[in-house]
């Protein structure tokens, strides 16, 4: 005999229920999504709703030869529409742009130290003004002027441009120190405590939604929130972002986040095992960063990372650790210093030309001027007298570039010639020492090196001066672009990003009819089902009962 | 692709944001013309900027080297001038002499005119201009011609005859030497220098010692009928006071005087004619100096002209630019004002 499989009476009502249910589930989910829909990292979420199988399908009670139903419709979780690919595409992009906005931040304003444009309503009296090169050309003139027979009481207005032009080396060189001392504090009073702040704050939701996970609660709001934090800190560092599943007993498992410092493709860096580097973050416990600004004065800033856990240990790097990021950007400004990183034996060294570099240029600029200068000042026969000294015994630098104190009284001091009858004295006018130094100037190519013999340019010593706010802007405009290209490049991920997981209220809208329009449905077939049982209980088997 | 408010909120905020940036930036152009604030906005023009600011100092400072070397120069040739009449007048007056009708009386009054003539040769030789004495080449600060107690001619010093100095001694500077000294005075000709040593052709050489006009040393002359006078004098004031002697020499007259003279006579033309091709050549300097003037000067316009064209904007194209970043600022607004408002919900009953 067939067996029958027998339906329950209130089968259709419990159906019935279920549509209900589950239109109200969604149409809250719509509800949070468009209260959410401005809300910064929040990700939209969907009802996860499957059809409820028949009761014991596979049983040994299982009918058949009749048609069978399902049980309705199951809206048993709350997920997150979201890319874990491009969430880590944003973060490796995420890395970049921070560097580069890094970079262009500490080094624009270097431009105004070297030129400034004076602006004004008419365009005769606005013009871009190249303060070194300027103030060599003041310098110049008076030398010209000198040979010319024009200037009156002459070395005392040679001197006064002489003096300016050395105040402006200092000034210069001031302003590069303070620049690499802002930076260097913003790095330790800034960017680093907010990273350290970012990684406690991740730790601290990872400990939360696995609480939250373990107790079968739902957490998506958390991970938001730490997904916010992770894009953050991404600005920072390259990360590598992973999630373990973590036994915790009675066969069940709760997601734990571990975060790794990465390359710049996103891949975390590994020691020789295999396993990770650094590890920034495991689950509630993470790293921190400390900063050492106790090597300021060697003109280099460490940073050291202590790992997570009892027992981690702390690691010192230096930029060369860190791909890219701000933090790697912050400390290639403040560390390296261009060509004069290089040694020419190895010579291949890429060395960025942070403010370390412009510093020790202008120091080349110094001391190949003063040395040019003071040599032209003798007569042949008596030494040298120098025009321009340190002040002491250290050698020239931009910082301490001055007049030397001889010169700075009375006159007679400048020997403004070696040949002719009376070299040195004041009645030879041949002015062959400051013609040569016009020469020196303007005309006679050298090469400036580094101290370990790198060639930065060969030219002019004028051509090297005009060269500073070139080679400077030139530089901060490849920056500049890079940073824009970088930005760009974020913008388009984000919006990739965004496509998926924000808000439309266009969306949220349609939501809002579908599910009402369900929940009415199901009320209807409620209803419905209400009426058969009506007949059923009440109006069936009656038939001529009077 | 799915776009959502989101999405379109921050597509906008940044098209305006972007938008006004551009609109910032041009109105910036439209009152100051500027190409760029920073060299980091267009490196290339910021480098040809200041190369031209660079050249155009140094033209105008080329220029006005120039135009005191032309002061110098025209004033030296003016007293050249002056001096080449009075030579010339000097060696009319000796030729008088001779001819046979002059008497000792006459011969006097010359020879107190070439005295004349020769105390105003020395006080043209120290000539000054704007304090500096024009003859002196490498020393313009004293007086380069004095005379000795005996009344010779000394340069620098260094008697022009004999050249030696006051103790009778040959100094450290022959007048060889002193007659070739060079003041070099930049004008732009690209001055240059080789093993320490200023090259000439780069510079301009602005030294005129005296002795290289008035010459300097002495010779020996052979007369036609073979006899040789030893030590005549090349410079033309120590042949004047040498001839002066002479005429006041009564025991010479006639032919016997004409004689005596001769050598003399034929040196003084001599160095006449060296002072007439010197004085030539500052002539040619003064034309020289010209040129390059003229040269400077449409240099300096046409540095005027490359400075307009990568330092600044045209007027027009900065002005119609604002206008058209403004309508472009103005559209995005209305654009925003009218998109982001309405979405379905404003459609739902």
């Amino acid at each position: 005999m067939q067996k029958r499989r027998m339906s329950s009476t209130f089968d259709g009502l419990f159906i019935a229920r279920s549509g209900v249910r589950a239109a109200r589930a969604n149409l809250n989910v719509t509800g949070q999504n468009i209260t959410n829909s401005t809300t910064s990292g929040y990700t939209r979420q969907r009802v996860n709703q499957s059809a409820i199988t028949p009761p014991s399908l596979d049983s040994f009670y299982s009918g058949t030869g009749e048609a069978v139903c399902g049980q309705g419709a199951d809206a048993d979780s709350t997920v997150q529409l979201r890319d874990a690919f491009l969430d880590g595409e944003y973060r490796v992009q995420n890395a970049e742009s921070g560097e580069s906005s890094a970079l262009l931040s500490a080094l624009s304003p270097l431009e105004d130290i070297f030129s400034y444009s004076t602006t004004a309503a008419d365009s005769d009296s606005s013009s871009v003004v190249d303060v070194l090169d300027n103030a060599l050309g003041d310098f110049v003139s008076q030398l010209q002027n000198l040979t010319s027979g024009k200037s009156d009481a002459a070395e005392s207005v040679i001197r006064d441009a002489a003096d300016l032009l050395t105040k402006k080396f200092n000034t210069a060189s001031k302003l590069l120190e303070t620049a690499w001392n802002q930076q260097a504090e913003q790095l330790s009073d800034y960017a680093v405590p907010e990273v350290n702040d970012l990684l406690q704050g991740i730790a601290d939701l990872d400990g939360r939604i696995e609480d939250a996970e373990n107790s079968g609660g739902s957490a998506l709001e958390l991970r938001d929130q730490r997904n916010l934090k992770l894009d953050e800190l991404s600005k920072y560092l390259d990360l590598r972002v992973e999630e373990k599943d973590v036994e915790i007993g009675a066969g069940k498992t709760v997601p734990e986040l571990c975060v790794f410092l990465a390359d710049r493709d996103g891949n975390a860096l590994l020691k020789e095992d295999g396993s990770p580097e650094f590890t920034l973050v495991s689950g509630e416990s993470c790293a921190s960063f400390s900063i050492d600004t106790g090597t300021k004065e060697s003109g280099e800033v460490l940073l050291s990372l202590n790992s997570p856990g009892a027992g981690g240990e702390n690691k010192d790097f230096s930029n060369a650790d860190l791909a890219s990021g701000s933090l790697a950007g912050c400390l290639k400004v403040l560390n390296e210093n261009g060509e004069y990183d290089i040694r020419e034996e190895t010579g291949d060294t890429a060395s960025f030309r942070g403010i370390g570099y412009y510093r020790k240029l202008l120091d080349t600029l110094a001391q190949t001027f003063a040395q040019k200068m003071n040599s032209q000042n003798a007569t042949g026969d008596e030494p040298v007298k120098p025009l321009f000294t340190s002040g002491g015994s250290d050698a020239v630098t931009a910082g301490n570039i001055q007049l030397s104190a001889d010169w700075t009284i009375g006159s007679g001091y400048l020997t403004t010639s070696t040949e002719g009858a009376n070299p040195g004295d004041s009645t030879d006018t041949s002015y062959s020492n400051i013609t040569a130094m016009i020469a020196a100037l303007t005309s006679d190519k050298i090469d400036f090196k580094t101290p370990d013999g790198v060639v930065l340019l060969s030219g002019t010593i004028q051509k090297a001066f005009m060269d500073v706010p070139d080679s400077l802007g030139r530089s901060v405009s490849g920056i500049s672009q890079t940073d824009s290209d970088n930005s760009n490049r974020l913008e388009n991920i984000d919006s990739s990003r965004q496509s998926i997981s924000s808000v439309s209220v266009d969306d949220e809208a349609i939501s809002l009819v579908q599910f009402n329009e369900a929940l009415q449905a199901s009320a209807r077939f409620m209803t419905a089902v209400d009426e058969c049982l009506q007949t059923i209980i009440n109006s069936m088997g009656i038939a001529g009962r009077g | 692709m799915r776009i959502t408010d989101q999405m379109m909120m921050s597509h906008y905020r940044r098209d305006v944001s972007d938008a006004f940036a551009s609109m910032d930036l041009a109105m910036r152009r439209a009152y100051d013309y500027r190409a760029f604030e920073k060299p980091s906005d267009d490196p290339l023009a910021a480098a040809q900027t200041f190369q031209v600011h660079w050249e155009s100092r140094m033209a105008g400072c080329y220029r006005s080297n120039i135009s005191s070397l032309e002061g110098v120069n025209t004033s030296a040739d003016h007293i050249l001038q002056q001096m080449e009449e009075q030579i010339d007048t000097a060696v009319q007056k000796i030729n008088s002499a001779v001819t046979g009708t002059s008497n000792a009386e006459n011969r006097g009054d010359i020879a107190n005119e070439l005295s004349s003539i020769r105390s105003s040769l020395l006080s043209e030789l120290n000539s000054r201009y704007a304090d500096s004495y024009l003859f002196g080449g490498t020393n313009a600060g004293s007086a380069p011609f004095t005379l000795d107690t005996d009344g010779n001619l000394l340069y620098r010093g260094l008697n022009v005859d004999t050249g030696l100095d006051k103790n009778g001694e040959l100094p450290a500077h022959t007048l060889e030497e002193l007659s070739d000294e060079h003041v070099y005075v930049d004008i732009g000709l690209g001055i240059e220098r080789s093993g320490g040593e200023i090259d000439g052709q780069s510079a301009f050489d602005s030294a005129m010692p005296g002795i290289r006009y008035l010459g300097y040393g002495t010779q020996d002359i052979a007369g036609e009928d073979g006899s040789v006078t030893q030590g005549v004098p090349k410079n033309i004031f120590s042949l004047l006071k040498e001839i002066e002697d002479k005429l006041n020499d009564d025991s010479l007259s006639g032919s016997d005087l004409a004689q005596e003279l001769e050598p003399y006579q034929d040196a003084l033309q001599t160095a006449e004619n060296e002072f007439i091709s010197q004085k030539t050549e500052i002539g040619s300097r003064g034309n020289f100096l010209e040129e390059t003037d003229g040269y400077l000067e449409s240099l300096e316009t046409s540095l005027d002209e490359r400075d307009n064209e990568v330092e600044y904007v045209d007027f027009q194209d900065a002005v119609t630019d604002f206008t058209m970043q403004q309508y472009c600022y103005e559209a995005a607004l209305q654009v925003g004002g009218k998109v982001l408002q309405t979405s379905l919900m404003d459609y739902l009953r």
